[in-house]
């Protein structure tokens, strides 16, 4: 059963050419492809884009996975340095508006949603990046501090205290920008 | 349910069922393809089979043009050259009225077997 099966055992079986090995790894990791990305980039549409290309990457690569065990953290710097590439390019190709600020923030979901959504970004955007990763995988993705000490190579102490100052910076940054609302409201 | 858990919701792609779904069966598939794909050296070998072929064929022409070019037609030859029968040769003089040479005669008329 794949559900039940191990990192290991799924990359072994993708490695022979299994396509539901692949699927299983791609649900199994996808949403923590698109948490890492999206701490890298800050742009929802873009961080999506960016976990897909890497992960045909990771699949195209393998092999080269030397602990198929650790395969969520191998993954992740794939999607890491794609996102860092994908930033460039952008630089290069010049200015663009803020991304919480952009016509993409609408591109899927319901319309209310892009409000909240501009404000969790620019709330994310004030964090040091691994803070950003910590508690997007913690509070989006919904993994443990074990999970994220062996994926990020930090001890679940430094984990813990990541998603505490991330979480606590967050709400501060929130609540500052209700509390500004409020004095606007009618 | 962690009560200090921040809502990331309206960020969350996979809100949208359906698009989600589809996009997971794409990455999947992009993913199948990738390690249905040839290893890298595998591929250049595919890639350059052809040329290698074409360019093997050229230098095996080029070593066998100057044998091709200095072998001697078969209409330059002799009489004698050829080791013909001395009749088929005598019969044939007879047909061309021609008179065959010395250094032709002799050999065919087996001279060269005569005890010295």
């Amino acid at each position: 059963m794949a559900r039940g099966e191990s990192n290991g055992e799924l990359v072994a079986r993708a490695r022979a050419g299994d396509p539901g090995a692949c699927e299983f790894l791609v649900r199994r990791h996808l949403r923590a492809g698109y948490a890492v990305a999206l701490s890298v980039v800050r742009d929802p549409i873009e961080a999506e884009d960016v976990a897909q290309d890497a992960f045909a990457l990771a699949f195209e690569r393998l092999d080269d996975c030397r602990e198929p065990e650790r395969f969520a953290g191998w993954l992740l710097q794939i999607v890491r340095n794609q996102a860092f590439t994908a930033l460039e390019r952008k630089r290069v190709r010049g200015p663009t508006l803020d991304p919480a600020a952009g016509p993409e923030l609408g591109a899927w979901g319901p319309a209310e949603h892009v409000h909240l959504r501009a404000r969790l970004l620019s709330a994310l955007a004030t964090l040091p990046a691994v803070q950003r990763e910590v508690v997007l995988l913690h509070d989006l993705e919904g993994w443990t501090h074990p999970e994220i000490a062996n994926a990020l190579e930090l001890s679940e102490l430094m984990s813990r205290q990541h998603l505490f100052h991330a979480r606590k910076a967050l709400r501060s940054f929130l609540g500052a920008g209700a509390r500004l609302e409020d004095t606007r409201g009618p | 349910m962690d009560p200090d858990r921040i809502d990331f919701s309206p960020l969350d792609p996979s809100r949208d069922r359906a698009a989600w779904e589809r996009m997971v069966r794409a990455v999947a598939a992009r993913g199948s393809a990738a390690r249905r794909r040839p290893s890298p050296v595998l591929a250049q070998v595919v890639a350059w089979w052809r040329p290698t072929i074409a360019l093997a064929a050229m230098a095996a022409l080029l070593a066998w043009a100057p044998a091709l070019l200095h072998a001697p037609r078969p209409a330059e030859r002799s009489v004698s050259e050829t080791g013909a029968d001395p009749v088929v040769s005598t019969t044939w003089w007879a047909l061309e009225g021609k008179a065959p040479a010395a250094a032709e005669f002799v050999p065919t008329m087996g001279a060269e077997d005569a005890p010295r």
